[in-house]
This record gives C-alpha cells, sequence and structure tokens, in this order.
C-alpha cells in the first residue's frame, strides 16, 4: 500500500512537470497566409506551371480549386458531384434564418447535411480566427457581417477564401464581389414616430441632431457594446464632405473645427455624443422608445430598417427619415466565402451558389437588400434605387474603430 | 551553529530523513490532494489566465494602427499605461470601476440581509409556510440576471429612456424621479433581490448544522438574547456570510445584464460593460488589463476573508456529540411575518415571470386586447406570416433535443463540479494557514473574473490538439462540460470550503485510528457530513450551466446546441415571444430539477446529521 502511494505520487510529480510545461508546449501554429488571388478576379486562370514545393495551405487550395488555382470556367457538375461525395457543410452564419435556407438546402440536395451555426458576427470572428490559429480547420462556409475584421485580418491572413459563382458575375455587379462576395446588405436608418409626426420626419438635416432641441432625445443601440453600431458611426465619420455641405446648407457657413477634429465628419459625431443621446441596451429598445403607439411625444432613433417590418404589422409607428440631408441611413454588409482548409469545400460553394440564388428567400424580407440587380427589393420596401445611403466602408472602420470608441466614449461621458 | 560535529548524522542518512519526510508530507491526504487539484487547476484555469496576461503585455495586430512602430508580439505596457494612466482611464476603467464598486457593495448588503433573514426564519423559527419560503427563495437566481431588470423597468419607466411610461407613473399619474427608474439605485435593488439566494443557501446550510446546545449553554450562563446571536450564532455563520459575501460581491462586479438594462440609458456603465465593449470591437488587450484588475480586486477581497477567518474564526459545529437544534417562537407575529415574506418572495418571482408569460401569449408585443391572444408561439403549427414560419416551441423538435443537452450538460457539470467542491474544501480547509491551501484557494477564484467568451476562445486553442495524455476534445461534448466545470470552480471551492470548515477534526481522526484508509473516511465521514455543502454546489452549478451562454457559444456544435443558445437566436431574429416562451421552459427545467435535488437534499442531510 505504502508503495503504491509512493509510486502514485513521483507519477503525480511528473504530471505537476508536465502540467507545468504544457502552456508553453500547447500548440499555436500561425499559418502563413495564403497567397490571396487579385480581388474580384475568381476566374482568373490557373498558374500555369504550380511551384514544386506547395505550402499545407496551397495543396488544399490546389485541391479545392480555389484562390489562384481556381480554373477558368467552374465546372458545376463536377462541383455538385464532389459536394455529394463530401455530404456535409457546415456554415457559420450571423443569422437564425440560416436554419430555414439550411433545411431548404437539405430539401434540394438530400445527399448533403447542412450544419448552420448562428453565431451572430462578433463570435463568428473569434470563432474562425482561433480556430485557425489552433489548426483546427472545422467550419466550410463563412457567412456574416463582421467586414472590419474580415478585411484588416481573417482575408490578408487567408482565413477566408473569396469564391463567386461565374454564373452569376453578370448580375452581381463588381463593389458587390470585392474582394468577397456580398450575401446580403442591412440598412441602418435614421426613424421617427409616424403617429405624432403625419407630416413627415422632424429631422430634416443630421446637424440638428447636435442642437438643443434634440438634447436627449435621439436614441441609439449603445455603440460602446455593439461594434455594428460604432462602425456606423466610424462610416459617417467618414464622409466630412457630405456633412460639411450639410452644415453649410443648414448654417450657411463652413464648419468651425476644434483641435481635435480632423473634419467635419469626426466633429458631427463629437458634437452629436456631447448632445446627450440615450444609448439603449438593443435594437429592439431602440425603436420601442421612440416608436411605440400610443405616445405622447417622442424622439428620433437611429434603427436598423428591418423593424418597418412591424409597422407594416401594426406593431409600431416608425418609418425611415426618407429625405433628410446627407443621407438616410448606412448600410452594411453580410459576405459569403470559403473558409481556409475546409473539409467540404465542394459542397460550400453549392452553398454559396444557393444562397445567392433560390437560397436567398428567407432573407428577402423588408429590411435586407439582396447584392444581385436582379433581385428587387419586396414589396412595401424603398426600392434599392431610392435608397439614398453610404456604404460602411469596412477597411476605414477597421482602421479607425478604436480611435472612434475613444472618441466618442470621452466626448459622451466628459 | 553550535552542534559538535560527532552528534551531525552523515550526509546520506540526512538526506534519507529529508526524503521521508517529504514523502510523509506527500503522502498525507491533504497534501496528495491538494497536489492534484493543483496540477487540474494550473491546466484549466492558469493556462487561459496567463494567456490573457501575455495579451495585455504584448502588442496586438491592431495596435499597429494606434502605435505606428508596434511591432507585433514585442513586450510593451502600452495597454496597461493606456487603460491606467491616459487620457481614457477615467471613462473606461477609474469611473466604470467606482461605479461596479458602489453597485457591488450596495446589492451585496441588501441581499446578505435578505438572504439572511429569510434563512433565519426557515430554519430557526416555527413561522409557518417555511417549506414554501425555502423552496421560492431559489427561484429569483434561477430566472436570468436580467428578468428582474426588465420588470423594473416595465414598473418604473420614465420618459428618460423613451417609450411609454412605466406602470407606476400609469397608477399614480405622476412623473418616476429618474433616479428609482435608472442608475445605481434600481440596479443594487434588482442585483439584491436576484443574488440573495447565495446568502439563503450558505446561511441556512450553516444555521441547520448549529448545535443549540451551545446557544442553550449561553442562555443559562445568562447571556441575553441579542448577546447570544452577536457573540454565538453570528461568529458561526460568520464564513457561511463572508461565503456569500464573497460570492455576491464579485458576481455583481462581473455581470452585465442588470446594468445594461438599467445603467445604459443614464450612461452608467459599470467594468463588465467596459469589457464588454473592448471586446466587441476586438480590443481584447484592452478588455483583459480591465478583467485583471477585476481578479485583483477580488484576490484582495479574499485575502481579507482568510484573514478574517483563516486563523481565528474557524468553528467546528458539527462534532460527535449529539445534536439538538431549537427553534425560535415568533407568537403572535409568525402569521403576519410569514404572509409578509410571501407576499415579497411572490411578488420578486412573479412579476418577471408574470410579464414573460403574458408576452408570449400576445401575438404582437404591447397589444393587450383579448383578440390578440394566441397560443401560436407555444403550440402553433408553422406559418409564414408569423416569426418566418418558426413552428409554437412545442412542436418544435430543435428545443427538445436542445433541452436534453441542457440538461445533460448540467447534470455532469453540475456532478462533477460539486465532487470537486468536496474534494477542495478538504484540501483548502485542512490545510488552512499553510502556502499550499492558500495557493489553490486563490487560484480557484480566478475563472469568476475571467470572461466567458475569453474562457472559451482560449480552450479552442488548448483542446483542439492532442496535449500529452489529453486528447483534442474540440467538438465534442466532454469540452463543454470542462469548460463549465472549470468555469465552476469558484461555487464549488466556495460551497465546499464553507461545508467543510464545520466538520470537527476529531470524527476523520477516529476513522483513521480504527484504521480507514483515505477512500473509506471520504466515503463514510467527510461525504455524509458535507452533503448539504455538495447538493448547494450542485444546486447552483446546475442552475447556472442551464442558464450560461457566453462560456460555450464558441464551443457548441449544433448537435450540441443548448436551450440558451435558442433564445439568442430567437431574440436576434426578433421574435421575442418565442425567446421568451424557452427562457420560461428553461426556468421550468430548472425549478423541476430543484424540486427533485431537494427532495434529495432533505433526505441526506437528515441522515448527516444523524435525525
Amino acid at each position: 500500500m505504502k508503495t503504491l502511494v509512493k509510486v502514485l505520487s513521483a507519477c503525480m510529480l511528473v504530471v505537476l512537470i508536465a502540467g507545468c510545461a504544457a502552456p508553453a508546449a500547447t500548440p499555436t501554429p500561425t499559418p502563413k497566409p495564403a497567397p490571396t488571388t487579385a480581388p474580384g478576379q475568381p476566374t482568373q486562370p490557373p498558374s500555369p506551371t504550380p511551384e514544386p514545393t506547395l505550402t499545407p495551405d496551397e495543396q488544399w487550395l490546389k485541391a479545392a480549386e480555389l484562390g489562384k488555382f481556381a480554373p477558368a470556367k467552374q465546372d458545376w457538375a463536377a462541383i455538385e458531384a464532389a459536394a455529394k461525395k463530401e455530404g456535409k457543410v457546415i456554415v457559420y452564419a450571423n443569422s437564425s434564418r440560416i436554419e430555414k435556407a439550411a433545411a431548404m438546402f437539405m430539401e434540394k440536395y438530400p445527399e448533403i447535411t447542412v450544419e448552420g451555426y448562428d453565431l451572430g458576427g462578433d463570435d463568428a470572428v473569434i470563432k474562425v480566427r482561433e480556430e485557425q490559429k489552433a489548426g483546427a480547420y472545422v467550419g466550410d462556409v463563412w457567412f456574416s457581417g463582421g467586414g472590419p475584421d474580415i478585411f484588416g485580418d481573417l482575408l490578408p491572413k487567408g482565413y477566408l477564401i473569396p469564391f463567386v459563382p461565374d454564373d452569376l458575375l453578370d448580375v452581381i455587379p463588381p463593389e458587390a464581389r470585392n474582394p468577397l462576395v456580398v450575401a446580403r446588405y442591412g440598412v441602418r436608418v435614421l426613424g421617427y414616430n409616424t403617429e405624432l409626426n403625419p407630416n413627415g420626419c422632424p429631422i430634416t438635416n443630421w446637424w440638428q441632431l447636435t442642437e438643443p432641441e434634440w438634447k436627449g432625445k435621439v436614441f441609439i443601440e449603445d455603440p460602446l457594446t455593439d461594434a455594428s453600431t460604432m462602425g456606423i458611426l466610424t462610416t459617417i465619420a467618414s464622409h466630412a464632405e457630405e456633412l460639411a455641405a450639410a452644415y453649410r446648407e443648414r448654417y450657411g457657413k463652413d464648419p468651425v473645427l476644434d483641435p481635435d477634429t480632423p473634419d467635419a465628419g469626426w466633429l458631427w459625431v463629437k458634437r452629436f455624443a456631447q448632445n446627450s443621446p440615450v444609448p439603449e441596451p438593443g435594437g429592439d429598445e431602440v425603436v420601442e422608445a421612440f416608436a411605440t403607439p400610443g405616445m405622447k411625444e417622442a424622439g428620433v432613433g437611429f434603427t436598423s430598417y428591418s423593424k418597418y417590418r412591424d409597422t407594416v404589422k401594426g406593431k409600431l409607428v416608425f418609418d425611415a427619415c426618407k429625405g433628410v440631408k446627407p443621407v438616410m441611413g448606412v448600410q452594411t454588409q453580410a459576405y459569403l466565402a470559403v473558409i481556409n482548409r475546409a473539409s467540404h469545400p465542394n459542397a460550400a460553394k453549392l452553398f454559396i451558389r444557393f444562397v445567392l440564388n433560390e437560397g436567398f428567400e428567407p432573407w428577402n424580407v423588408i429590411g435586407d437588400y439582396s447584392a444581385r440587380t436582379d433581385v428587387p427589393a419586396p414589396k412595401g420596401a424603398i426600392p434599392r434605387e431610392e435608397l439614398n445611403v453610404w456604404t460602411q466602408d469596412d477597411a476605414y472602420v477597421y482602421a479607425n474603430i478604436a480611435k472612434m470608441r475613444d472618441f466618442w466614449a470621452m466626448n459622451l461621458l466628459q | 551553529m553550535g552542534v559538535p560535529e560527532v552528534l551531525q548524522p552523515p550526509l546520506s542518512l540526512r538526506i534519507l530523513a529529508a526524503y521521508r519526510r517529504f514523502i510523509r508530507w506527500l503522502t498525507s491526504a491533504r497534501v496528495l490532494l491538494a497536489l492534484i487539484l493543483l496540477v487540474m487547476m494550473v491546466y484549466l484555469i492558469l493556462v487561459p489566465l496567463y494567456r490573457m496576461v501575455e495579451t495585455t503585455v504584448t502588442y496586438q495586430e491592431r495596435d499597429v494602427l494606434a502605435v505606428p512602430d508596434a511591432v507585433p508580439g514585442q513586450l510593451t505596457a502600452y495597454h496597461w499605461v493606456r487603460m491606467l494612466a491616459s487620457r481614457v482611464s477615467r471613462v473606461f476603467l477609474y469611473a466604470p470601476l467606482q461605479h461596479s464598486l458602489v453597485v457591488a457593495t450596495g446589492a451585496t448588503l441588501l441581499a446578505m440581509f435578505i438572504g439572511s433573514v429569510l434563512a433565519w426564519l426557515v430554519i430557526r423559527t416555527d413561522m409557518p409556510g417555511r417549506h414554501l419560503v425555502n423552496n421560492l427563495a431559489t427561484i429569483p437566481y434561477i430566472m436570468p440576471s436580467w428578468t428582474i431588470a426588465m420588470a423594473w423597468k416595465v414598473m418604473f419607466n420614465t420618459r428618460v429612456a423613451g417609450g411609454t411610461p412605466g406602470l407606476l407613473e400609469y397608477l399614480i399619474g405622476r412623473p418616476i424621479p429618474t433616479w428609482l427608474a435608472y442608475g445605481p439605485i434600481p440596479i443594487i435593488i434588482s442585483s439584491a433581490l436576484h443574488y440573495y439566494t447565495f446568502f439563503f443557501l450558505f446561511v441556512s446550510a450553516a444555521l441547520m448544522s448549529i448545535d443549540s446546545n451551545l446557544e442553550d449553554a449561553a442562555e443559562l450562563a445568562g447571556a441575553s438574547r441579542s448577546r447570544i446571536l452577536r457573540r454565538i450564532t453570528f461568529p458561526l455563520v460568520l464564513p457561511a456570510l463572508l461565503s456569500g459575501f464573497i460570492m455576491t460581491f464579485s458576481k455583481v462586479m462581473g455581470t452585465f445584464g442588470g446594468p445594461n438594462v438599467l445603467g445604459t440609458p443614464v450612461r452608467y456603465y459599470v467594468i463588465a460593460t467596459m469589457i464588454r465593449s473592448s471586446v466587441a470591437i476586438g480590443e481584447f488587450a484592452d478588455g483583459f488589463v480591465l478583467a485583471i484588475v477585476l481578479i485583483l480586486f477580488t484576490i484582495v477581497t479574499i485575502y481579507i476573508n482568510q484573514r478574517l477567518i483563516g486563523t481565528r474564526k474557524s468553528y467546528e459545529t458539527i462534532g460527535g456529540r449529539g445534536f439538538v437544534a431549537h427553534v425560535a417562537r415568533l407568537g403572535p407575529w409568525r402569521k403576519v411575518l410569514a404572509a409578509g415574506v410571501i407576499v415579497f418572495q411572490v411578488l420578486v418571482i412573479a412579476l418577471p415571470l408574470g410579464l414573460l408569460a403574458y408576452d408570449t401569449f400576445m401575438l404582437h408585443p404591447g397589444n393587450y386586447s383579448l383578440s390578440n391572444f394566441t397560443l401560436h408561439y407555444w403550440i402553433g403549427k408553422s406559418d409564414i406570416n408569423i416569426a418566418n414560419g418558426t413552428p409554437g416551441v412545442l412542436r418544435n423538435p430543435k428545443i427538445y433535443s436542445s433541452a436534453w443537452n441542457s440538461i445533460r450538460l448540467s447534470l455532469a457539470t453540475a456532478f462533477f463540479t460539486a465532487l470537486l467542491g468536496v474534494i477542495l474544501g478538504y484540501a483548502i480547509v485542512k490545510g488552512r494557514g499553510t502556502r499550499l491551501s492558500k495557493l489553490v484557494e486563490q487560484i480557484s477564484f480566478i475563472p469568476y473574473v475571467i470572461p466567458g467568451i475569453a474562457f472559451g476562445a482560449v480552450y479552442i486553442s488548448m483542446f483542439s490538439k492532442r496535449v500529452g495524455p489529453i486528447p483534442p476534445l474540440y467538438g465534442t461534448f466532454a469540452l463543454l462540460v470542462i469548460v463549465s466545470v472549470a468555469k465552476h470552480i469558484p461555487y464549488s471551492a466556495r460551497s465546499g470550503v464553507s461545508a467543510m470548515l464545520q466538520v470537527g477534526r476529531e470524527l476523520e481522526e477516529a476513522g483513521q485510528m480504527a484504521g480507514a484508509n483515505l477512500w473509506q473516511r471520504f466515503k463514510r465521514i467527510i461525504f455524509p457530513l458535507t452533503s448539504a455543502g455538495f447538493v448547494s454546489g450542485f444546486l447552483l452549478t446546475f442552475i447556472t450551466t442551464m442558464r450560461e451562454l457566453s462560456l460555450i457559444i464558441l464551443l457548441v456544435t449544433p448537435a450540441t446546441q443548448v436551450l440558451s443558445s435558442q433564445t439568442m437566436r430567437y431574440t436576434e431574429n426578433g421574435d421575442t415571444q418565442m425567446a421568451n416562451a424557452v427562457i420560461l421552459i428553461l426556468i421550468t427545467l430548472v425549478l423541476i430539477g430543484n424540486f427533485i435535488i431537494g427532495r434529495f437534499r432533505g433526505g441526506s442531510l437528515k441522515k448527516g446529521l444523524g435525525m
């Protein structure tokens, strides 16, 4: 008995030492950035003489016929056959409607099982980044927003591989597939209470939101906890010229800049933050704050245009401020891509093409817009061509979002 | 030294003696257990913590944007300076930290008052309806922390946050002052109403094990009632109070839900909000600096705790003697008191739950007319016009499989956590005062303050490849259990320690002398006597795991989907009725579990106390 305990204790010591050593020994290989294709040209011919020694990432690219190994013409019969052999596709998405799309896909292709994860944009970014760093290649399809991180991090590192079905090149304009194909656009607009403002939006110029009359009466999803709202503020700041023009239109003179505001864009954000906007914990709270039926007085708010669905149903009295200067809102994009080293690359391609065709149906509702020029907005929604919005510049947002958070917090809380 | 050389034994003998002493030290049960636990915790807790610290002291890739000459991976104090001593420190660290401390202290004191009074009434008085009070006391903790905050908003909403006025303003016809609707006061009250369960569970376990002979002796000696309370009862429940204090305090410090609902509209931010804010935009280093500041605050609190009860005030109340428990007679007040307590509890529970339930029966939220009543969200078939064609929750096979996963995960986690708690309690208490024991106790607290999402992210890289004897577990159910157990080590340590503190040393020594080995002593003496602690640890973990989301979101797969992630899906989709229906299912499941565990607890406790 005593000896047994001794032997055991010796073992424990060994394990203890091993345990201490483990943190250092834990493998964290950083995959070499895969060679990225020229943006927007998935149809680029394959390089005629592949290098004799390929990295594992390149070997996978070659086998999957992606990136620089993409063929001149996509052979969809072959892709479909290979996809059915793979039998499965794992999708990382930021919308719960992925379940519906997955069910539709499996009805069309019973041989292929879809595992759709609804992670939410921020968590999808973290999951892909950590999986790739750890070499745990699980996901096949990226179907989510998170644009700033995609362009600042995931794409440069080769974690996401662009893929556009070549039969859709005519109906998807270059800006919607460069460098990743846009699955859909969502729109954040300035909205108002239609019940209390029968003559339309009380705001005609965004600079009104910085005036004393609207102090404490503008609602916004808390930018400090919602990264997408912070991204929208950053996008707004990037449109200095339009905001300067709107300033001139309202006050008849050029805006006077402060030492900490490089241009009229940042000046607007500063004045807006200083005018005590009301942060709300979630998107539902924002629209309920100014557009619940039966209110006595109401402010305005930045809200997702998809809430207009509830106006149609009679649950809310919200509409977008359509004529406001400089724009009615900002649109953000959700992208589709193949995840690096995916185990089911062909099923991933097939799923991407499906979502860009009939698989878009779950998202074809008020508030979402297809990237395809031949898919009109659903009935009741503002038509695509009348949508006067800025498109989020993901690269600018990636470079400036941290700075914007500091700037916003300082001006809001001091 | 003055030792003559002839008396000095030869070197080989001295080494041998030292070796023997070492082996004896090593093979004593508490040391062996403490070492095993230490190894485990090093891997499960210190590795994630090390990664966090490492992140804060190196340049991250995106720092290049702010600091042009930064080299990613290079050592730097940038993040610490930025958070602690720059122009943004006040808004991101000092002001929120101050708010957190105010809220946590206030909520803890209020929760202590409510929980202790209820525990005393249930265990030591003849108040009618004690069983009901006992059962109701765990329910507020079962509800997600933000449900009470939401109910508060519905009751007290003012114009500041927009929307329609709260119920109270509607009833009294005058606007509610803002301080009562939003900000620190409502956060303190709603958090205390949520967390008083901690105090209730710990204090009632402690009161149950106090032998009334001690109080009787004092009474015979002529002590007044208040003196007995002060000098006998209070010191005996002090370890339980302090356990409850630490749990509640650190939990409120780290909580995001309540402050988010009741603080955000008046721009009253706490440190948990700022950690989340940093992580949300990918500034992990900044967020981890804030999290480490939180960890340091918790360690200071534990240190104070150890100083208070470590040496002097450790009382063993379960001795080898007979056990008597007297009840205080409340006299004519008992019925009034009982009614008051039950009304209070029912209000705290019924209001949030009622609002949730009411919501699930409305076709369109906010429309209270009878024509708007529907059972669709519960039992409706798929209808494309409602909730994008999602069938009612009771018709949805996904809900059933998620519910089963939730139950499986919670039971497994609760079992292992509670078991670990008894072992941890044994190792910490029996070695109290030694450095090893302190180390184990302090490490056991760290998971509390590591953000759940950071835990998940680190575990992906730790468990995606084989490391030594550990197989790659990423994507398996086992990893969900491991991460949940690791995150709940603080719970298990707390309940284990407060249970173990009361078990007399002589009981185990008697067993040892009778020739019982460690396993037999555990099985026959320690475990039966600490079963109350085991069960409360089990219960707490079971409840929290059922609700846990951010910890496991990165590690779940569709096959291991749980109920809490289903609510997130529905909420993001705007189907609040279905989200609320799922929350109600979740609460119901926990209540059933609570009921079953409660049965078990009563039975085993009586056995343990020899009643």
